[in-house]
């Protein structure tokens, strides 16, 4: 069945989504649809029950950007809503050019982020609910705090950023009192009466997927059984889970699935190896068949690592400013440099690829430089300017072109 | 000292601080002045004029700050290495334009300074802290008292620049001892249209443009203009505390969220000026006012306040676009 997206009603849409009934029978269609592809059929089930939460009318809506901890919101039974990961998902459906030009009615310029303005077009356009609390770190991109925040003053919610500061463990202990803050805030906000109990158990699933991501990691170090490219699209999961059972649901599904693949020996046959810097295109291309297609595999991606410790369940403020404090996805390009050096090492990778954003300048501003660095180091680099979201701006012959000699060098 | 006379005083000022060991350069408006001059070194505002870029696009990507990437063209292009410069995480492509100084060593000292969103009071200490630290970073025995001494002086040359607005270039460049000792001549107002100019950055020869075409910019609401002429009041024995409040809590930039206050401030600077309206200089691919403007503009409307805006890459490549669109905009608004 093909939906019309163009004419797709919102509104209408909406409205079925109030219906309680919807869930089990879309939790019974996922099931059978996916029932041989077991972590899509999780990933759809987590989407199914956030769509449940949020689209109900019954709980808070809470919107948060990618490095904010979730386990803060799962701990308070809310289920925090990525629109940067939703921006994505819209266009991996093929919904964004039209929620692209939805933005248009309030922002002017295309020279901002893409992510971003397609979350300010499925707001506008009645896709995103309207949010109750809209919560971001400054970190990794400021674009959140300022999209998040024309959100707030053009469709409502409270709006409470939060401030991360540079990579110092003098100042763990001012996100961490920001991030208390923020809890116990809510909490009364939302008449939790003992929020602390909520806050173990989600610190305790963050805990267990993290086990198991990390064991996928190193499992991804010796064999290769599914590309890179998959894992760009469950850096949703990543973002979005940790904290909730659908997390370890998740990464364990996950880790069964590629055990499984090497016990049945199903390696990938692709002689090139590549390490993936940033995110990659969300909109439909045929980019990653035709690399798949020059016998190229993305044996790691920087989205993936996992740069945090364990959470102290005693600790848990200290722990989750650690976790957002001393990030390393996304940051410095001091960080990033050692992160692909590991990567390259780590997972054999012959070369690397940095994807820039368009508009993105946190992402993209050390590129270039980044690029000259790992060549200074003799592994070959090269950057490709793209886009996440908006296909306009992918040139995508002109990049399989400099991919194609790129791979000559590996 | 005659207006027209600024912008070769501020060359002069720019070339010798290129050499100068006592010069600091800084981009950004939540570097407080007072704080370089007590260090005993000069503050000196880099405003690079238009340029074309071309050294820098080998490591600034095309989507960085135009600003701050004609200020690395410029300083490619001189070949010369400024004793030190201050970036701060005041926007995204600052913190990345940063690190493309520090890998290319175009500075001799490259200091990064982070800024907080938040103003509360931990806010405010966390600010503090790092100004402290930028303090003593700028000279080991630094004498905190003196940042007192700083303060007045500044506080001085905000109550003279009050008046006379055009000579923001100097205060924020020259010595302050300097700049308080000019004399100059009041500029008699050119009667042309009056208009009120928002933007965060924007080139000294756009102002230059306006007023060739007999445009008054009666007020300019940009990171170096009219926001940060609030005098410092001494709140606290510690002068830390005392800089990070005010430079937290001024009128300042467009990260703040003070969108009420800023329509309350505008609507009270043009009340019975004859303003014609509020012209933005949309300085490309900078998120913070990209995403602060439709806001703005938004509230502006429900005021019945007419605003235009321009699109610029600091490279004053659009003077056909300005002369065309406020022609238009003039024609609208009557």
């Amino acid at each position: 069945m093909k939906i019309d997206l163009e004419n797709i009603d919102v509104k209408r849409i909406r409205e079925i989504l109030r219906f309680p009934l919807v869930y089990p029978l879309g939790r019974i269609f996922i099931k059978l649809k996916f029932r041989k592809d077991k972590i899509t059929s999780v990933s759809y089930e987590y989407a199914l029950d956030l769509v449940k939460h949020n689209y109900m009318g019954k709980n808070k809506v809470v919107i948060t950007n990618i490095l904010m901890p979730s386990e803060l919101f799962f701990a308070l039974n809310l289920f925090p809503l990525l629109p940067e990961v939703a921006s994505a998902f819209t266009a991996s459906i093929g919904f964004a050019d039209k929620t692209l030009f939805h933005s248009e009615e309030i922002i002017y310029s295309k020279d901002l982020c893409s992510v971003h303005r397609n979350v300010i077009g499925l707001t506008r356009g009645g896709i995103l609910p309207n949010p109750d609390f809209i919560i971001s770190t400054s970190h990794p991109c400021h674009s959140a705090l300022h999209s998040f925040f024309l959100i707030s003053q053009f469709f409502g919610g409270e709006y409470l950023p939060i401030d991360i500061p540079l990579k110092n463990n003098n100042f763990i202990g001012y996100t961490a009192k920001k991030f208390e803050e923020l809890f116990f805030l809510l909490a009364k906000k939302l008449k939790i009466k003992n929020p602390i109990y909520g806050l173990e158990r989600a610190i305790n699933y963050s805990n267990l997927a993290r086990n198991y991501l990390v064991e996928i990691n190193e499992l991804r170090k010796k064999y290769l059984v599914i590309d890179g490219k998959n894992f760009l699209d469950y850096a949703g999961m990543i973002f979005s889970t940790f904290g909730s059972h659908w997390g370890v649901k998740f990464f364990k599904t996950l880790r069964d699935e590629i055990k499984e693949r090497i016990k049945k020996k199903k390696f990938l046959p692709y002689k090139k190896r590549v390490y993936w810097l940033h995110l990659g295109p969300y909109f439909k291309t045929d980019f990653f068949d035709w690399l798949r297609s020059k016998s190229c595999a993305i044996v790691f991606e920087e989205s993936s690592k996992v740069y945090w410790d364990e959470l102290d369940p005693k600790d848990p403020f200290n722990s989750l400013a650690k976790k957002v404090v001393n990030a390393r996805i996304f940051s410095d390009v001091e960080e990033r440099f050692r992160l692909a050096l590991e990567g390259v090492k780590e997972y054999g990778a012959e070369g690397v690829i940095i994807f820039n954003q368009w508009g993105c300048r946190q992402g993209a501003g050390n590129s270039y430089i980044l690029r000259r660095k790992l060549i200074e180091k003799g592994i070959p680099a090269i950057v490709i300017d793209g886009d996440l979201i908006d296909k306009g701006n992918f040139p995508l012959e002109q990049i399989k072109t400099r991919i194609e000699a790129f791979l000559e060098v590996l | 000292m005659e207006e027209g006379k600024i912008k070769e005083l501020y060359q002069k000022i720019k070339k010798d601080a290129l050499i100068s060991q006592r010069s600091v350069f800084y981009f950004c408006a939540y570097v407080p002045q007072e704080l370089i001059y007590a260090s005993g070194f000069l503050p000196v505002r880099i405003l690079p004029s238009p340029i074309y870029f071309e050294r820098s696009d080998e490591y600034l990507p095309k989507y960085l700050c135009p600003y701050l990437r004609s200020v690395t063209e410029e300083i490619l292009k001189e070949e010369k290495r400024p004793e030190m410069a201050i970036f701060t995480d005041g926007c995204d492509s600052s913190k990345r334009i940063y690190e493309v100084w520090k890998y290319l060593n175009l500075s001799k000292n490259i200091y990064f300074l982070p800024i907080p969103f938040g103003e509360n009071k931990e806010d405010i200490e966390y600010f503090a802290k790092n100004l402290k630290d930028l303090f003593y970073f700028l000279n080991k025995e630094g004498k905190k008292e003196n940042i007192f001494e700083s303060i007045k002086l500044y506080n001085l040359g905000r109550k003279k620049l009050r008046e006379f607005w055009e000579f923001y270039l100097l205060f924020y460049s020259m010595d302050i001892r300097e700049f308080l000792d000019l004399s100059w001549n009041s500029k008699n107002r050119r009667g042309g249209k009056r208009f009120y100019l928002f933007s965060t950055m924007y080139p000294f020869e756009l102002i230059e443009y306006m007023e060739s075409l007999n445009l008054d910019i009666l007020y300019d609401d940009s990171c170096f203009g009219i926001r940060t002429q609030e005098e410092i009041e001494i709140i606290k024995e510690d002068p830390f505390y005392t800089l990070s409040y005010y430079y937290l809590k001024r009128e300042g930039c467009v990260r703040r969220r003070n969108i009420k206050d800023k329509i309350f401030k505008i609507k009270e600077r043009i009340k019975g000026e004859n303003v014609s309206g509020v012209i933005f200089y949309s300085l490309k691919y900078c998120d913070p006012l990209l995403f602060y403007i439709p806001i703005l503009r938004e509230e502006l409307k429900k005021e019945n306040i007419p605003s235009l805006i321009l699109e610029d890459d600091f490279t004053m490549g659009i003077k056909g676009q300005i002369r065309t669109r406020i022609e238009a905009f003039l024609e609208m608004v009557g």
